[in-house]
């Protein structure tokens, strides 16, 4: 579904993530809502298997579903209260996952006390803002597309409408740096991806 | 941002008082060296972690203070002071053995990252063993009790440690300027250029790697906005306030003078590098012997016709390209 919404694009925009936080081996790594392991996958191959990969989802499904992946540790909990002790990981990321809390400040608070200082906190999600110049083309294939495919496609027409939704309601990127910055995370720094229909944001713990 | 960069420059040769600050990058408070610069020893990262502060010396007169960077409190190394953090409300995780390794508890005492210099400096530490390398930035985060990750918070690695060591001994030379004031001009230039010189001695074997370092494109416009800043430094303090073109020619000879002693320096094998200091001493008589520009240097006339021509002239006889 990911494929078809986004043209198979949000590979690039998940390979570029980890490419930007560039994994070495030996470090411990969190990524968190990341149900389907796409993240967790590739920086245990950018890390050539020598480290730590955990994962951790809301949902018991996608953890279940999730297991057989071998060399990834899979735990359930909520991002805005990580079951892991403070201090205890060297990168946390958080793809596309993040406009669906509730509380933003409280998942980067969180964020901040399972990592290691000088850790980095990484976060790929949509741009609440169209990009300049497309908005008009992007609102009808928001709007109007990608309900209809999820109807199509999956039969849930309600969840899809309320995806495009959550991305319009959620922080415009220069926000969602503050809001990092006001969490204790220093050097903030964001990149728009794909003309800025996606956003990366990095911080490092401090 | 360049172009207010640019203003600023513009108002600086146009004003005589000192009211505006060329941007510097806002790295922490100048430590104070101690004036036996023969006996400089480069203080262990760990001493540095004591408070100190930015001010000016009191009584500094009415010129109005050159904007600082904002005085950094470069904290004492705390232990683990989110105690509440380890007192979680963790529902479940502590029970299950796979999430606790024993690095947690060396990770509960380490210290905070207050800013990004305490990496820089505690790297700095590093520099003689590894060099002008992202893997000193890595060990100086080790040290300092910090994951290796936020050396990735300096994409440009070596450029930006060369780069924060030179602010740091500029400010340090801007402190012994100031106890210094007084003094002839000119012989307070060729002072000041040795005592800065003289703080690169503890990196003079890796001094070769930082200086091909500046001239890579990524981090050419900071070394030479430190340069800039270096000279116009040593020239206020001895005590120049030309508001005309012979701003720009005084400083680019010292500019000059400071480069190829520099360069000198690297391959000078003598006893306490007294070749560099004598080949200085040549390059500072020249600059005030030789061409139109030397009047300006020694501060008889300011302004005057040609003095592009004459001051890049006297440059080309300081760097010996002038077949002396």
């Amino acid at each position: 579904m990911n494929d078809l919404m986004s043209g198979g694009i949000h590979r690039l925009w998940k390979r570029e993530m980890v490419a930007w936080l560039a994994p070495r081996p030996g470090m411990a790594v969190l990524d968190v809502a990341g149900g389907t392991g796409d993240i967790a996958r590739r920086v245990l191959a950018a890390m050539e298997g020598q480290g730590r990969v955990i994962v951790c989802d809301a949902s018991e499904q996608m953890v279940d579903a999730g297991r057989e992946r071998t060399c990834i540790d899979w735990l359930v909990g909520d991002a805005e209260a990580l079951p892991l002790p403070a201090r205890s990981v060297d990168a946390c990321t958080i793809a596309f996952g993040i406009r669906n809390l509730t509380r933003i400040e409280r998942a980067l608070a969180e964020a901040r006390r399972v990592l290691r200082p000088g850790g980095r906190f990484l976060c790929l999600e949509f741009s609440s803002r169209p990009p300049a110049g497309i908005e008009r083309l992007y609102n009808a294939y928001s709007f109007a597309v990608i309900p209809l495919l999820g109807a199509a496609v999956t039969g849930q027409r309600d969840a899809y409408a309320y995806l495009v939704e959550s991305i319009r309601r959620f922080p415009p990127p220069e926000l969602l740096a503050s809001m990092m910055g006001d969490a204790g995370f220093g050097g903030v720094r964001v990149r728009p991806l794909s003309a800025g229909i996606a956003t990366l944001h990095s911080g490092w713990r401090i | 941002m360049s172009a207010s960069r640019g203003l600023s420059l513009w108002r600086l040769a146009r004003a005589a008082p000192r009211t505006v600050s060329l941007a510097k990058p806002s790295y922490s408070a100048p430590r104070v060296l101690p004036l036996a610069t023969q006996t400089l020893t480069y203080p262990s990262p760990r001493r540095l972690l004591s408070s100190q502060t930015n001010s000016d010396p009191p009584g500094f007169g009415s010129i109005p203070p050159r904007q600082e960077p904002e005085s950094n409190q470069v904290s004492a190394e705390i232990p683990d002071s989110d105690a509440t953090d380890d007192a979680t409300s963790d529902p479940e995780l502590t029970s299950d053995p796979e999430m606790t390794s024993d690095s947690d508890s060396s990770w509960s005492e380490s210290s905070e990252l207050d800013e990004p210099s305490v990496v820089l400096e505690a790297a700095l530490g590093r520099v003689p063993a590894l060099g002008w390398t992202p893997a000193a930035l890595e060990e100086g985060a080790r040290d300092m009790g910090l994951t290796h990750v936020v050396e990735d918070m300096f994409p440009r690695g070596g450029g930006e440690l060369v780069d924060y060591f030179d602010t740091v001994c500029n400010s340090d030379l801007v402190e012994f300027l100031k106890q210094r004031a007084e003094e002839d001009g000119v012989k307070l230039l060729e002072e000041a250029v040795e005592h800065r010189l003289r703080m690169i001695i503890p990196h003079v074997n890796n001094w070769p790697q930082a200086m091909a370092l500046k001239a890579f494109p990524v981090n050419a416009p900071t070394a030479l906005e430190n340069l800039g800043l270096l000279v116009d430094d040593m020239w206020y303090y001895a005590g120049d306030r030309s508001t005309d073109f012979s701003w720009y020619t005084k400083r680019g000879l010292l500019a000059t003078i400071y480069t190829s002693t520099e360069v000198f320096m690297v391959q000078d094998t003598s006893v306490d590098f007294q070749e560099t200091w004598k080949f200085l001493h040549r390059r500072m008589e020249d600059a005030n012997t030789f061409g139109k520009a030397s009047k300006e240097f020694q501060g008889l006339v300011s302004g005057g016709v040609d003095t592009f021509s004459a001051g890049l002239n006297a440059a080309l006889n300081a760097c010996g390209m002038k077949g002396r």
